[in-house]
């Protein structure tokens, strides 16, 4: 499978690709200090100076998108490997164990009542608003989905033939687990994960654009688009950008998920030119 | 009887009179009111939310009520005599005025209100020094006191939780469920949470026939609108399309840059008030860094007061130091002011050093309900970092935030606007900070003295003493910060006629042209 030959995950990757460099280099790139007010230059409208204008404090809305994405992307990566981590971990013991498993599916169950966001909304407002909360809060609403797909891929890999016959030869649960179970779990786990990347990004530009997000004067994307929103007709540059940010991010990661999904799907591998 | 003071209504005719000639209105029509928040009830007299006050003012009346200026006038009073010794009130009440039910006002309903209110107003204290209230006849209500307190009449006439004259029946019940009857120029129809409330003109409606025209809340007013409805919209923006679509035809506030928008669109109306309310920047002096007088000084001459009233205002504002409003009764004077309002970085810096500040974490606790808030404490955040200082900033919702203000400890800036209380007088001001609980949490000998004099002494002068006492106080102990006052701008449909903005918009004396 060549990913390099279809252009969606090409597409996928230079949009996610170019945020994050954008990102990762903006200490470098950014023309201004994104926290540094200009009262005088209020809601100013792009120049040649501000190239995409200034908001309601006079900063430099260019610079504050290149710090916020980086902020949004962490914030969707950690929840991408925490919920990973912690939905691997209830799947596999939920599909190996069973006496478990009603028990850690019921509490799931528990949590997917709740839709994620107003979850995660709710204990981002109980515990204070950061980004170190903003990630608790979308791990927890992110990982009972994560379980679930890890459960079932559990339960598929249990029965394989070469399962069984490790256990036939005497493999203690460990060696099962690490060599056989988990390895044929990893596809249906990443392709999950892209998708949890990308729902996280947009989880956290709502939790910031209701005010639950990592505390003002940090910029990240959704906090942005808040602060425009009362400006939409009169300074439309400040919410429409890092609008267009979270659309390529979210674009980006649904075509490369969508891409990795394709070629780890066996079923699916016929279909693929 | 000694007639020491007497408010009557003859007197007050010719503060009405330079009001312009009035046009002749036209009855009829529906008229769209938006507001941003829905009222947490239409109980008058138990809360102070602006959401109720918008609407319950239209259905309810008090004994006095503030005129154009802010003072006390008779409403449903012809006036008061008031005692040479300050004790003694006895009211006379206009006759003949009628609830939306049809019952004709007397001593009983007057009496049973200020009763109410006594016990769960949302301003009960402007009660507590009442020892009795005796109804001689029916048209006379006798309020006696048991201590000396100038600021009664100020206190009933206030709109900020009004003491609303209610049915004796609707007296009886409990807060929050009181109120839907009243004796003002509309009834309640109906009211929707979260939607609307909608008003009907009240066609029995006895308008007072001692003022010529609508003066504040008081005055003569004439109801010309078949209907008021008042619609609940959060989004600024939303309310701005529905003035400019002509949805909605009054808005209680239009945002800055929108009103600079819509500079040159003839059928929208703009009105500004300047001054609007205080924007302050509240210390908690019992906890923490701010418990350090030095510290506090360090904050006052941190913070560049302009840019924060810049930015927390979109540019409406202006820089004025005094504690009450300019042109009105109590204004102590700015003589003096300068040297704590300038920001001066390095005495902030030395200031810092003097009080021994070693990096420890200033609180700010801030709410994203009101941007102003927001705004002021983000700013005000960023000029304390550029002096060194580590500075927390909490941003949490508006009850949250009310809540964790009113603990001793966890906090040590706050930032409010404050409405109502500097447009109420001194005593809401110099009162907010006063008491068994002021808003700095630990009690200022000094402040409380001003907070007696002001409220005991019988003499104008010794009372417009005490603020200024109050006001040196605050600034020299660094207690709070004003950072400026806040405007506000209404707007109406342009075919709304003889429309006047105020504390409320008012939907009486004026018509659909």
């Amino acid at each position: 499978m060549n990913f390099l030959r279809r252009p969606a995950f090409l597409v996928g990757l230079v949009l996610v690709g170019a945020v994050a460099i954008a990102a990762i280099a903006a200490g470098w790139i950014a023309p201004f200090d994104p926290v540094k007010n200009n009262y005088r230059y209020r809601l100013g409208a792009p120049n040649d100076l501000y190239l995409l204008g200034t908001d309601r404090y006079g900063r430099d809305v260019l610079s504050r998108i290149l710090f916020g994405a980086g902020v949004s992307l962490r914030i969707g990566l950690a929840v991408a490997v925490l919920s990973g981590l912690a939905g691997a971990s209830i799947g596999l013991i939920s599909g190996w164990w069973r006496p478990a498993d009603a028990w850690l599916m019921r509490v799931m169950d528990g949590l997917m009542a709740f839709p994620g966001l107003l979850l995660a909304i709710a204990l981002a407002a109980t515990l204070g608003p950061s980004e170190a909360t903003a990630i608790v809060a979308l791990t927890v609403a992110y990982t009972p989905r994560t379980a679930r797909v890890m459960r079932a891929a559990v339960l598929v890999a249990r029965a394989l033939d070469y399962v069984e016959a490790a256990r036939a030869v005497g493999a203690n649960t460990v060696r099962i687990l690490a060599k056989h179970i988990l390895p044929a779990c990893a596809a249906p786990l990443a392709v999950q994960q892209t998708f949890v990347f990308a729902v996280a990004i947009l989880a956290e530009a709502v939790l910031s654009f209701v005010g639950v997000g990592p505390p003002p004067p940090q910029p990240t994307l959704g906090s942005i688009i808040a602060d425009g929103r009362d400006t939409l007709v009169e300074a439309p540059w400040i919410a429409l950008a890092p609008g267009t940010v979270i659309a390529m991010l979210v674009l980006g990661l649904n075509l490369l998920g969508d891409t990795l999904r394709d070629a780890l799907d066996p079923r699916m591998r016929g279909m693929l030119r | 009887m000694l007639r020491r003071r007497s408010f009557t209504a003859g007197l007050v005719t010719a503060a009405a009179l330079p009001l312009p000639a009035i046009a002749q209105g036209k009855k009829g029509g529906d008229v769209v009111v938006s507001q941003q928040a829905q009222p947490p009830t239409l109980d008058a007299q138990t809360t102070s939310a602006q959401a109720t006050r918008n609407i319950s003012l239209h259905m309810h009346e008090t004994l006095f009520a503030r005129d154009e200026a802010g003072d006390p006038k008779p409403d449903l009073a012809e006036g008061v005599d008031i005692s040479a010794d300050g004790l003694t009130y006895k009211f006379s009440l206009r006759k003949g005025v009628l609830f939306h039910n049809g019952k004709v006002m007397d001593s009983t309903d007057v009496k049973a209100s200020l009763e109410r209110y006594g016990k769960i107003g949302t301003s009960a204290f402007i009660m507590k020094p009442v020892a009795a209230i005796e109804t001689p006849d029916a048209n006379t209500v006798v309020v006696k006191l048991s201590q000396v307190y100038p600021g009664f009449i100020e206190g009933i006439s206030s709109p900020r939780a009004p003491c609303a004259i209610m049915t004796a029946e609707d007296c009886a019940k409990p807060a929050g469920q009181g109120g839907s009857i009243g004796t003002g120029p509309f009834t309640l129809g109906e009211f929707k949470a979260d939607s609307h409330a909608l008003l009907k003109r009240f066609d029995k409606y006895v308008a007072n026939p001692n003022y010529k025209a609508r003066d504040g809340f008081a005055g003569r007013k004439t109801a010309y609108f078949d209907s008021v409805r008042f619609r609940f919209m959060p989004e600024g923006g939303a309310r701005t399309a529905g003035l400019q679509t002509g949805e909605l035809h009054v808005l209680e506030a239009l945002d800055v840059p929108a009103a600079e928008r819509l500079k040159s669109d003839k059928s929208i109306v703009a009105y500004t008030m300047m001054p609007w309310a205080f924007q302050t920047l509240m210390m908690n002096t019992n906890f923490g860094l701010t418990a350090n007088v030095s510290i506090r000084r360090a904050i006052q001459a941190a913070l560049d007061l302009e840019e924060i009233m810049a930015i927390a205002t979109s540019g409406l504002f202006r820089l004025q130091p005094a504690w009450q409003h300019p042109n009105t009764g109590y204004f102590p004077g700015t003589e003096g002011l300068a040297k704590y309002t300038t920001q001066n970085k390095d005495r902030a810096k030395a200031l810092l050093k003097e009080g021994g500040y070693k990096g420890e974490e200033l609180v700010i606790v801030a709410d994203n309900s009101f941007r102003n808030h927001l705004d002021t404490g983000t700013v005000a955040a960023e000029q304390l970092r550029a002096i060194g200082m580590n500075v927390k900033l909490s941003v949490m919702d508006w009850p949250t935030v009310l809540n964790a203000r009113l603990r001793p400890e966890g906090w040590n800036l706050w930032p409010l606007g404050m409405g109502i209380e500097p447009y109420e007088g001194p005593y809401g001001v110099v009162g907010f900070f006063a008491g068994a609980a002021p808003v700095q949490i630990k009690p200022d000998p000094v402040i409380e003295q001003a907070q007696l004099q002001l409220t005991t002494s019988l003499k104008l002068a010794d009372r417009q003493a005490a603020v200024k006492m109050f006001q040196d106080r605050v600034y020299d102990q660094a207690i709070s910060i004003k950072c400026g006052d806040i405007g506000v701008i209404q707007a109406t449909r342009s075919n709304v006629a003889n429309y006047a903005p105020y504390r409320i918009p008012r939907m009486w004396d004026c018509w659909f042209a």
